[in-house]
């Protein structure tokens, strides 16, 4: 009977430690390593190049926002921590900053648009050589990939009977990433515009659970990386069109 | 004694864990294998692929390895037996097996595999996503192309 107590009193106190914030974890787990962001080229390969050739120059990233660590922003919170009943709803935002992604971005980007134009662009590209004057500049000017999380979760004790229940969920989130490009020759614009893509994250399915909080900031930083991609192939696109003129 | 059972037990867990690499047929959807590494045995590549399929994922090495001998393509033998090493956690016999074979045969899975080994051999000095990319850039197969980019998500995001 002490025995069952004893286990019963557990049962209880490890109910009401249940509903403790899950902030502190959530935010040491998300903040504290980085991932990459390089992704796979998927554009279709041009094997008829002219002898056009464009210098890309470094991209500057200008929202000024993503420079920052990254964060995890308190949303709300409900607990009801009855000895009987404990339950609780936490819900955070996530977000991904510069410094939870491993590459420079803008060597990224350079590297990537250059890697891009190789594969589906018309035109030679580089970024040491400026023979034909051709040069193509870029800029970040808006950026960011965030998502919700909730852990929500009840236990219940009566008597000898025990019930808990927790649900941990990350998602949906978005990544939304703005590119605004100019090609120049000799300082003269000959084509200035600007693309935009975003991509959300529909479901998260991560496994092992003690890798839930990091796979939730690679998976952001995996949308970022693809709106980069889509970004980058607009840009190539765009370039070859105008140089087949 | 207790301690004796505990090192015993985790010893036997770690002989049974199930391998991450998986074999399906051409008929089988991938997205019925989440969180594996797959390859696909065609019909195409040698007779009876199915039975091929059906003993690697039920481990029957003893039959397997009687029905690769009376295979007659070498390459098709080379390549099941690359898929049973590298289950079987033998990372660098398995890339020696495939080595000297096109990384373009069997719709591109040997240059997976290969990549796979070098994965699994932690070879740092390889940049595996561009053994990745160069892996999509090869196949034509939209199937084969699915699966590449789950083993370029595994290693660059850890997922």
């Amino acid at each position: 009977m002490a025995c069952r107590l004893r286990y019963s009193v557990l049962a209880a106190a490890l109910g009401l430690l249940g509903s403790c914030s899950p902030y502190q974890r959530l935010y040491t787990d998300f903040m504290k390593g980085r991932s990459s962001i390089r992704y796979i080229h998927t554009s279709k390969k041009e094997f008829k190049k002219t002898d056009n050739r464009v210098n890309v120059s470094l991209p500057v990233i200008t929202d000024s926002r993503f420079k920052s660590a990254g964060n995890v922003r308190h949303v709300k919170s409900t607990v009801i921590p009855l000895i009987v009943f404990n339950s609780w709803d936490y819900r955070y935002e996530c977000e991904v900053g510069q410094p939870l992604i491993i590459e420079n971005l803008p060597r990224f980007i350079q590297a990537s648009v250059i890697a891009e134009s190789r594969r589906s662009g018309t035109f030679g590209i580089d970024s040491v050589s400026n023979d034909s004057g051709l040069t193509l500049e870029i800029a970040v000017d808006s950026l960011s990939a965030k998502g919700p999380y909730s852990n929500i979760g009840f236990a219940s004790y009566l008597l000898f009977v025990f019930l808990s229940h927790r649900d941990e969920s990350a998602g949906p989130g978005v990544a939304y990433s703005r590119f605004h490009y100019r090609l120049s020759r000799a300082e003269a614009t000959i084509l200035e515009s600007t693309v935009s893509s975003s991509t959300s994250l529909t479901t998260l399915s991560i496994s092992p659970i003690s890798k839930f909080h990091e796979g939730y900031r690679a998976n952001l930083v995996e949308c970022l990386g693809d709106t980069f991609r889509k970004n980058t192939e607009k840009i190539i696109a765009r370039i070859n069109l105008l140089l087949k003129k | 004694m207790k301690i004796t059972c505990i090192v015993s037990l985790l010893i036997l867990c770690n002989c049974t864990a199930p391998s991450r690499y998986k074999a399906v047929t051409d008929h089988v959807q991938l997205s019925e294998t989440p969180r594996k590494k797959v390859f696909i045995i065609k019909n195409g590549y040698l007779p009876n692929a199915g039975r091929f399929v059906e003993m690697i994922n039920a481990n029957q090495w003893i039959r397997f390895d009687k029905e690769v001998q009376a295979l007659t393509d070498s390459r098709a033998k080379s390549f099941l037996q690359a898929i049973r090493l590298l289950i079987q956690k033998e990372y660098f016999s398995a890339y020696r097996t495939i080595e000297a074979y096109s990384d373009t045969d069997f719709d591109c899975q040997l240059k997976i595999l290969k990549a796979d080994c070098l994965y699994e051999l932690k070879a740092d000095s390889v940049d595996l996503q561009n053994k990745y990319q160069e892996a999509w850039d090869c196949t034509e197969d939209s199937r084969i192309k699915s699966i590449v980019k789950s083993r370029f998500r595994f290693v660059n995001y850890g997922l």
